[in-house]
């Protein structure tokens, strides 16, 4: 499964399912750019991985910035060829206890800065005539959250009907868009935020009987910008051990 | 590592040497997994494994009537001996015939259901016998179909349709019993794919214009674009992923 020539754009390069996405995809032979808010973090990381990266530090809830580190990317890897949009905050406050701030910072990072990265790789997709859009949903868009809260189910919502409309428009240019929809992936996120009885209570309704591994959500990118899903477009593809199946 | 590498597993493909089923076995055995194509015709199958046997890969071929579980039963033992186990099952039976509402009999619905639903449930369980016994785990796939989701307009559909969403709602319940053994079961959902089988649509122009006008990739899936998704399923890249439906269908449900 080579993605050698390919030029990667990981978002939240620095976290847990980030950096799987980017070990796997420079495994895979392409290059990468590691673009993360937490630019001490993406420095520390990317001393350690082999291949052709870049650390790009982006706020990518700023449409400026976004502009900006695209531009950087292309400069130093040139015109990208997969875009994995996996940046995103958690917000466990449902609707009572969710400030605006808190509601602008969760669709700023997970719908905004998706929309933004989308937007700034489509056209030279088009123009080349081949893509890949991964989008990084959630089981939270379908069943409103089993621990997760308003804005943060929201946003995947969001980005389930985000993936639909750029897979309609850049389908007929030979760019495939489409999502994961994880469900608790062991990442700090999810994890630390649980407590004992939540953990055990959520393991129990998980038909395979344990957590995912972040290495099994960056299969899942691996197959989705791979030629095995060449045909496979507007699709979510849940990765959920089976807890919600529909 | 590579997460889709087969090396060691041992593939029962039903329905293998049709047009869709032999581009999967070339797949999984491309990946290195040894295969046993299986189907009405023991001829058809053993040509599919000789023509991979011949490629350098480790292939058999058995004869099953799908209509009948004990046929089922045997084949699946059979295959497990001849490869020596039995991890990965990919189910490519279907067959559809037209009839509108007014003109189904009660034969053809029943053996639409014989082929599309009945047998899955009982290759299922075969398989699913010899998977538990070992204890390491497996895979199943079925091939389901956009028409598990969406009625088929202006065509008699009505056992297709049916069958093929029942599948999904199989795919599921097994998916759940399975689990605690190791083992995913989930559904491959194709629209028209280019074989032999799909000739039939391409002499109707105005039937083939009207399917690819509603295809947002605007072009019909090749048979390797199935096999890439079942691939995805029978490897361990897909080892949380369970009671799924994916859609290889270049974008209709999502845009209908």
């Amino acid at each position: 499964m080579t993605l050698a020539g390919k030029t990667v754009v990981v978002t939240g390069a620095a976290g847990t399912m980030g950096l799987a996405v980017v070990r796997a995809m420079l495994e895979d032979g392409a290059q990468v750019a590691l673009v993360d808010v937490d630019a001490l973090r993406l420095d520390s990381i990317i001393r350690f991985l082999r291949g052709h990266t870049v650390a790009v530090p982006c706020d990518i809830s700023e449409p400026g910035a976004v502009r900006q580190a695209h531009q950087q990317v292309e400069k130093v890897l040139g015109p990208v060829d997969i875009l994995v949009n996996n940046a995103g905050v958690l917000s466990n406050e449902k609707s009572a206890g969710t400030t605006d701030a808190e509601w602008r910072r969760v669709m700023g990072v997970n719908v905004d800065g998706a929309f933004y990265w989308s937007r700034a790789v489509l056209p030279s997709m088009i123009q080349r005539k081949w893509g890949r859009i991964v989008n990084v949903g959630s089981l939270a868009a379908k069943t409103g959250g089993l621990t997760a809260g308003t804005a943060y189910s929201t946003s995947k919502g969001a980005i389930a009907a985000l993936t639909f409309s750029l897979a309609r428009e850049a389908a007929p240019h030979g760019v495939t868009v489409n999502a994961i929809a994880p469900a608790y992936v062991k990442t700090p996120m999810v994890t630390e935020q649980l407590n004992e009885a939540q953990r055990r209570q959520i393991l129990a309704q998980i038909p395979v009987g344990r957590f995912c591994e972040p290495e099994e959500f960056a299969h899942a990118v691996r197959f989705l910008a791979s030629p095995l899903a060449g045909f496979v477009t507007g699709e979510v593809l849940d990765v959920n051990g089976g807890l919600h199946m529909d | 590592m590579n997460p889709f590498d087969l090396s060691g597993r041992k593939a029962f493909i039903p329905g293998g040497y049709g047009g869709i089923g032999e581009a999967i076995a070339q797949a999984l055995a491309e990946a290195g997994a040894a295969v046993t194509a299986a189907g009405r015709s023991g001829d058809k199958a053993q040509a599919l494994a000789d023509k991979l046997t011949a490629a350098g890969h480790k292939a058999f071929g058995v004869a099953m009537d799908g209509q009948d579980t004990a046929h089922i039963k045997d084949a699946v033992d059979e295959a497990a001996r001849l490869m020596g186990g039995l991890d990965i099952l990919v189910n490519c039976i279907g067959m559809n015939r037209e009839q509108k509402i007014a003109d189904v009999t009660e034969e053809t619905f029943d053996e639409i259901y014989r082929a599309n639903l009945r047998s899955a449930m009982f290759l299922a369980q075969a398989v699913a016998r010899h998977q538990v016994a070992a204890g390491q785990g497996g895979k199943q796939v079925h091939l389901l179909s956009v028409r598990s989701q969406l009625g088929m307009r202006g065509f008699g559909y009505s056992a297709y349709c049916a069958t093929k969403g029942a599948l999904v709602m199989l795919v599921k319940q097994h998916a759940l019993e399975l689990a605690p053994h190791g083992i995913t079961v989930n559904g491959v959902a194709p629209t028209v794919v280019l074989t032999d089988a799909a000739e039939k649509w391409r002499s109707d122009e105005t039937r083939w214009a009207a399917l690819l006008a509603r295809i947002p990739l605007g072009r019909v899936a090749q048979a390797r674009d199935v096999a890439g998704a079942a691939l995805f399923f029978c490897s361990p890249a897909s080892d949380f992923v369970t009671g799924q439906t994916l859609y290889v269908d270049g974008g209709i449900t999502a845009s209908q």
